[in-house]
């Protein structure tokens, strides 16, 4: 297999963008990831393209991609894995090169989760992630998928409400400086505290806002790379973990291991552990579940997680730096998009241009668990290549 | 003539002031479904009559609801009889041996459900005509369109109504040991009715419900039961051994405050709907010829699988326990569109092995479940789905196995 750089990464900012459909977020994305290329890119260096969207706005997905680019010249195909769609893309993406069947790819994820009204959005987007007969009569809202694994977490760790709330407040003081960034205020641990409950234990801070967005990332093959950067990053590690999907069928709630699955197949791809990582964007659409990741992705030893929250030493500056762009949680979290937007950060962090610096970063790790918690992928980059 | 050999009865555990009132979740079917085991816990009936004036599914799928819920075979014969209290003592007293006779309200006088179960002869309490009469004065009147009117005249009502039907009823000397759908005071003279187990409200289920009072006090004599201007007359007589009585009849608590925000419907599948249907109503799991892959756990709900050698497996469908201990909980606090809300979601660890169901929690409060907690599997109605009824097991935290 041959070496993959990432050679430029772009994203539009995360928000409401009632006044932006799919096919006006394409391009947007597409060019800032250009603009990142450091030599420039001709899109007819493009040789194929990987489109990262969970549901579908506007036409399916991959003939929107071709058509919104002008790529209609190379094959496109649509991925869809939940919540692990946009890191899965770039696994896809980044198989393709490798494997030598193409030197250039470009690898989109995007998603308008705003695109209808509030009362339907849930029994639209249901059927995505839930049997139709068992589970999704229930009113399983996205909440309450994870609402069920953190109210075991907390019966079992010592973690409570108050560490989930530290979670909350770290992310949006990350997010603070992050100009993509949906929520840009900063919050107090007794405001997340008294904030109206979604779905117990999870607080209205607690939760990721719905999000509209598009990120976009071109990779290439070490043979080609000099033409675009002298700075590449490196995808060192991918990994793709599944478990059951329903949630009675999960032996232990306190723990996802699709997770720990993928983290384990991209550290031996990388060949590092989770002491060697730098820097992590990791999948934090509610606050516990960032926490489960850090067990989970090694960060921190099982049920200790409360401890690394408690120390700060998860915000920039700390001894494991997670979600300085603010996470699911400030930075928003339109599916598709996310991981490719947090390849995006991390594309940042390593070439030493983020917003918001982890200082001397030099391998990052990107993470996504989904659908709900059956699926997870998760990315390693370095500015080393071995 | 009919012999009673077990009855039971189901309350739902709601009151809004010092009204019974059903759960949102609950309808004639699902309170039938909760009489019913309570009457046949062994599910013995070969036969099944449902007599109500509230259908849920007036175009047909009751039966098949009703079986499922009860445990019985789908070869079961179901008779659906539209009617209130006198229609129920004319299936008890004309009723075979085997027949399960099921009585259920869904409506503004009453809620709940009541159910007796038939034996041969020299079994149970024996139940013998006495008396009937069928005549007109529909002070209340529903049709097709489902619109309640109400003709406002108590006086007509207890004089041409009850007065002068009872009247015309051949009654034996006996005292009145139950009566259901009127008032004692409403009867007029020539009535003992000191001992009798009292219903007043128009009801189906509250016939049973009287005639289960009086053979748990052991008193024998007339029972009356009249609706509108049509009364039936039954002589009780106990037998050698008397009837089992099962109250399913939770002390009632103030129903929790519910918002169901508006929102486009909650769509439904009927070939998924159809597919689930056994499993999901008879409360089935299955078991594989290998289980390795599954950590010889019944899978539910039950999917075809393939073993390591890409073979499909056979499977049997086996019932689930209906008992469990509470593993994980949330509440949702929001409004979810087209859903009442709170409501709460636990994952249940079922009794006598390692199965777990995602289970709406029913019968208390939205918020109460805790880890650790125990109790009862029960059918409810979970969601109304593009205007069909979507039935299915909830969980009744604190509920112990009642069938």
């Amino acid at each position: 297999m041959r070496n993959v750089a990432m050679v430029g990464a772009g994203m539009t900012t995360f928000g409401e963008h009632f006044g932006l459909g799919i096919k006006d977020l394409l391009p947007m994305a597409y060019a800032e990831a250009v603009a990142h290329v450091d030599k420039g890119i001709e899109r007819s260096d493009i040789q194929a393209a990987w489109f990262g969207e969970l549901t579908t706005a506007d036409g399916f997905p991959s003939g929107i991609l071709a058509d919104t680019l002008d790529l209609t010249d190379i094959p496109v195909t649509r991925v869809e894995n939940a919540c692990a769609t946009g890191n899965d893309a770039i696994r896809n993406g980044a198989i393709a090169v490798a494997s030598g069947m193409y030197d250039v790819v470009l690898v989109v994820g995007a998603d308008k989760v705003r695109e209808t009204a509030t009362n339907v959005t849930f029994w639209e987007w249901a059927p995505l992630t839930r049997d139709l007969a068992w589970d999704y009569p229930l009113g399983l809202i996205a909440p309450a998928n994870f609402a069920l694994h953190a109210t075991r977490y907390l019966h079992e760790s010592p973690a409570t409400r108050e560490h989930m709330a530290m979670v909350a407040v770290k992310n949006h003081f990350h997010a603070l400086k992050n100009p993509k960034a949906q929520l840009r205020q900063e919050i107090t641990v007794e405001q997340a505290l008294a904030a109206p409950l979604v779905a117990d234990p999870f607080g209205v801070y607690d939760c990721t806002p719905q999000s509209d967005g598009a990120a976009a990332v071109i990779l290439a093959a070490e043979d080609v790379v000099d033409r675009y950067t002298d700075r590449p990053v490196w995808v060192r590690g991918l990994g793709l973990g599944m478990d059951r999907v329903m949630h009675q069928h999960k032996k232990d709630m306190t723990s996802f291991p699709p997770t720990v699955r993928a983290a384990k197949a991209a550290m031996a791809m990388a060949g590092v552990t989770p002491q060697d990582i730098d820097v992590a964007e990791v999948h934090d659409c509610f606050t516990a579940v960032e926490l489960i990741n850090y067990e989970d992705l090694g960060f921190a030893s099982r049920f200790e997680a409360h401890k690394l929250i408690e120390a700060g030493e998860t915000y920039v500056g700390g001894s494991m730096p997670v979600n300085p762009s603010g996470g699911l949680k400030a930075k928003g979290h339109p599916p598709g998009a996310t991981g490719v937007a947090q390849c995006y950060e991390l594309f940042n962090q390593l070439r030493g241009e983020s917003e918001n610096q982890v200082d001397g970063a030099r391998i990052g790790l990107a993470h996504n668990v989904g659908g709900p918690t059956a699926v997870a992928a998760v990315t390693i980059l370095s500015s080393d290549k071995y | 003539m009919a012999q009673l050999v077990s009855i039971g009865t189901y309350l739902p555990p709601w009151q809004f002031g010092d009204r019974r009132v059903k759960g949102p979740d609950e309808d004639a079917l699902t309170m039938a479904v909760a009489a019913g085991r309570a009457a046949d816990p062994a599910s013995t009936a070969q036969r099944v009559v449902l007599i109500s004036r509230d259908f849920p599914l007036l175009e047909g799928g009751n039966a098949a609801v009703l079986l499922a819920g009860l445990s019985l075979p789908e070869t079961v014969p179901v008779t659906e009889v539209l009617g209130g209290g006198p229609a129920v003592l004319d299936q008890i007293v004309g009723g075979e041996s085997g027949t399960l006779v099921v009585a259920a309200d869904d409506n503004e006088a009453a809620v709940g459900a009541a159910a007796a179960l038939l034996g041969a002869e020299g079994e149970g309490a024996e139940l013998s005509v006495a008396s009937r009469q069928t005549r007109s004065l529909p002070m209340l009147a529903r049709g097709a369109d489902g619109v309640r009117h109400q003709y406002v005249d108590a006086r007509l009502q207890r004089e041409i109504g009850v007065r002068s039907t009872l009247a015309r009823l051949d009654l034996p000397a006996e005292p009145v040991v139950a009566l259901a759908g009127v008032r004692a005071n409403e009867l007029g003279h020539g009535f003992d009715t000191a001992q009798a187990a009292i219903e007043p409200a128009p009801s189906a289920a509250g016939a049973i419900r009287a005639i289960a009072d009086a053979v748990q006090s052991g008193r024998a004599g007339l029972v009356l039961v009249v609706e509108q201007s049509s009364a039936a007359a039954a002589v009780l007589r106990m037998a050698a051994s008397a009837p089992t009585v099962t109250r399913d009849e939770e002390p009632a608590r103030e129903l929790p405050k519910l918002r169901t925000a508006d929102g486009n419907g909650i769509p439904i599948s009927l070939p998924s709907y159809a597919r689930a249907f056994e499993p999901k109503l008879r409360w089935e799991a299955a078991t594989y010829d290998d289980m390795v892959d599954i950590d010889n756990v019944p899978l539910t709900p039950p999917r075809l699988r393939v073993d390591s050698a890409g073979q499909l497996l056979n499977y049997r469908l086996e019932p689930l326990p209906r008992t469990g201990t509470v593993y994980t909980h949330t509440t949702i606090r929001i409004p979810v569109p087209d859903l009442p809300s709170p409501y709460s979601l636990a994952v249940v660890a079922l009794d006598e092995g390692q199965v777990r169901v995602l289970l709406k929690v029913t019968g208390v409060p939205a918020g109460e479940a805790q880890i650790g907690q125990r109790g009862s599997v029960v059918l409810r109605k979970i969601a109304t789905r593009a205007g069909i009824p979507d039935y299915g097991y909830m969980f009744w935290p604190g509920k112990g196995a009642v069938a």
